[in-house]
């Protein structure tokens, strides 16, 4: 049998083991059922909880770094943008300019004389062009046609094909710059004008104040080209 | 026994009037205290049957059993080894032993019961 200590003893474990039990009970009752999950589970995602932070920080300082990159280049790029969208074509622009008229030949055939040389010709037109850019033309358009770095001149026939828009004569190629430096240039001795006026070309120069010019108007597409930029980020 | 009895009932009392509220990391080392104390109650009582019995030896395996238990768990929370799934196994089967020892002791063989429990 039991001596007292001994009675003592048991009774003080039994007493630490349902004390025990009593916690653990309320505590099971005071949980909701969703919030029973396992300990190895909160570990789990305590961890991923750690991971996730220290990912987010990463990526904090990643758009920190990239907003100073961004507030650094913006005044850059926004000059750059401006610029690029007037001499691009892609925004309808106006200054002061002249206007060329190219009209064929009035001569009367003669069958002395080859008649390709009486009509406007798409060389004479990229002549003009040439020239108008050579001499500080910002922008050219030639019968609404704007020219821009992919524009083409090509006769076709009887007509001369413009960002594959048929034209036909008179052409009349608007230029924006210092109407008198683009005058001048085409009416230099030897120039575009004395070399179309012996054949009977009709060209006349028309300063103006103000030109409008109209944005190019036709579709970009590309195939080849890319930025190297784009290709050094990656 | 009667007196351990009415021990187990007053610490069960106490401890829904005290309210007691055990943050959820902890809940393990509760488990684990748990286990230790049903292990070192079943364990004296087999040691009473056999008349091998000591208080210091009783109260010495108590504390030292739920010790033990609690700083494995502790160390494998640490080392991220869930040592304290094994404590819990352990506890668990020898809950089981100790009562198939006490029914042989009770109702069979004393020597085999005493074979069992040594083994």
């Amino acid at each position: 049998m039991l001596d007292k200590k001994g009675k003592l003893a048991f009774t003080f474990v039994s007493f630490i083991l349902s004390f025990l039990i009593s916690i653990q009970v309320n505590i099971a009752k005071k949980s909701p059922t969703a919030d029973n999950i396992s300990l190895a589970r909160a570990n789990e995602l305590s961890i991923e909880l750690e991971r996730v932070k220290a990912e987010r920080d990463s990526l904090a300082e990643t758009v920190a770094t990239l907003k100073a990159y961004k507030d650094s280049t913006s005044l850059v790029n926004e000059s750059l943008n401006n610029d690029a969208l007037l001499v691009a074509g892609t925004s309808e622009v106006e200054g002061p300019g002249i206007k060329v008229t190219l009209n064929d030949s009035a001569k009367v055939i003669n069958p002395e004389i080859n008649p390709n040389v009486l009509l406007i010709h798409d060389e004479d037109i990229l002549s003009v062009i040439n020239e108008l850019f050579v001499s500080g033309a910002e922008a050219i358009s030639i019968n609404g046609q704007r020219i821009i770095s992919t524009s083409y001149v090509r006769c076709v026939g009887p007509v001369v094909n413009i960002n594959g828009t048929r034209l036909s004569a008179p052409f009349i190629v608007s230029a924006i710059g210092d109407p008198q430096t683009l005058e001048s240039a085409l009416k230099i001795p030897g120039g575009v004008v004395d070399n179309l006026t012996p054949w009977g070309i009709n060209i006349s120069i028309t300063p103006f104040e103000n030109i409008i010019i109209p944005a190019y108007d036709g579709l970009y597409s590309t195939k080849y080209i890319k930025r190297t930029i784009d290709k050094e980020d990656k | 026994m009667v007196i351990s009895i009415l021990g187990f009932i007053i610490g069960y009392i106490l401890g829904q009037y005290l309210n007691f509220s055990v943050p959820n990391n902890y809940t393990m080392y509760l488990s684990i205290s748990t286990l230790a104390c049903i292990h070192v109650i079943f364990n004296g009582y087999i040691n009473l049957k056999m008349k091998k019995f000591i208080t210091k030896a009783f109260l010495v395996e108590f504390i030292i059993t739920i010790l033990v238990g609690l700083i494995a768990s502790y160390i494998g929370i640490l080392l991220n080894v869930p040592l304290h799934t094994g404590f819990i196994f352990v506890f668990c089967f020898n809950l089981y032993r100790k009562i198939n020892v006490l029914i042989d002791f009770q109702f069979y063989n004393k020597d085999t019961a005493t074979d069992k429990y040594i083994f």
